[in-house]
Order: C-alpha cells, then structure tokens, then sequence
C-alpha cells in the first residue's frame, strides 16, 4: 500500500502498523537500520545503502534487506503514499 | 485543490517540544480555508501520553473548538495505553481508545499522513 521511512525511536511503531500491510515497502533510514524487522508478517524491506555501510552493518543485513540509494528512495517515495515515521 | 482525507500522527509525548501544539495548529488550518479537508487525528507510542485527562494543554486549547466544529475525529491506540499503564478512564472524553488494526485502516484510508 505504501512506503514506510523508519528511523528509531518512532520506527518501532511504524513497523506495527506496516504489520497489517502485505503490501508494504519498508525503508530503513538513519539509525532505522538497527531496527529489527524479523517480525515483519509481509512487504519487502529495504535499508540505505550510505546508513548501513557507514554502521558497518552490511554483513548484519544481508539477506534481509536489500540496500537502495538515495535516487530510488526519491522514486518510491514519487511513487506512493508514504508513511513517516522519522 | 480538492478535499483530501488526511490522518495526522501523534508519536510523542506532549511537552519538552512544540510537535503536540503545532500539529493542533495544523490540524486547524487543515479543516479550515477554500478545501476544508478531513482530519483524524491518531495518538499512539508515547504520543498517547497527550491523551491523559490531566495533561495541560492550555497552548492548544484556542483550537479544540474549531476541530470539534469540523467533526475531528480523535482516536488513542489501545494496545500503547495499555502498555504503559493507562486505562481508558484516565483518558480525554474526546479520545476514541482503537485497536492497531483499526490504526493501520486509517493510514490506508488517508490521502496522506503527517507525523507530530
């Protein structure tokens, strides 16, 4: 249904109401990428390739998200309706 | 530009900063004007905390009218209330006590959100 941008500390919320979304796109943003997503019920789940690298956290992510930079955040975002939740 | 359904989301605790007064203020400007649009306003997490019967909000107060005139809806999540050890009896009579899934409807329904 949408796209939801989760940065700590309000991601956590964010990420419940995505839960009810099977639809959703997840993108974690900033400090967002040290939320955990393993209880997410459906959608897909993306992280900022510059936040995660930065965090050291490629190895941590793998598999779990796909990493995206900042002009294909910029299309998803063009291109639905967006949760904010930074 | 048309009406538009907006929903606008509380996440913090009120005080300490501006987000609970000047999404009020938002709100009001919202419903009013040439679109008059509709606004749910949706508490939850810690924003919940501006839903307390004893939470002073006398910065705001000058927008309740204008808000009730438009039929704005104010709803509390209950599953974040609970959490922190608040009842519904602790709550603002105006204050709608849903469900997450009910929450998560109203994202859905929304032509857009903002968050506060």
């Amino acid at each position: 249904m949408g796209v939801y941008l989760l940065d700590k500390p309000f991601g956590d919320i964010g990420l419940k109401i995505a839960n009810f979304d099977d639809s959703a796109k997840v993108v974690l943003i900033k400090d967002g990428v040290y939320l955990n997503t393993s209880g997410l019920r459906g959608g897909k789940v993306y992280a900022m390739k510059d936040d995660v690298e930065k965090r050291g956290l490629g190895k941590v992510l793998a598999g779990k998200a796909e990493l995206i930079d900042y002009p294909k955040l910029i299309d998803m975002i063009v291109d639905d309706k967006v949760m904010n939740f930074i | 530009m048309a009406e538009r359904k907006l929903l606008y989301h509380f996440n913090r605790a009120p005080h300490g900063n501006i987000f609970w007064t000047e999404g009020m203020r938002a709100a009001t400007g919202a419903v009013a004007g040439i679109d008059e649009h509709k606004v749910d306003l949706l508490f939850q997490g810690d924003g919940v905390y501006n839903a307390l019967k004893d939470m002073e909000e006398t910065e705001s107060l000058g927008y309740l009218p204008s808000l009730e005139d438009a039929g704005v809806h104010y709803y509390v999540v209950d599953e974040d209330i609970k959490e922190r050890g608040v009842g519904a009896g602790d709550l603002k009579d105006r204050f709608e006590v849903i469900d997450r899934a009910k929450a998560a409807a109203l994202y859905m329904q929304a032509d857009m959100n903002v968050d506060w």
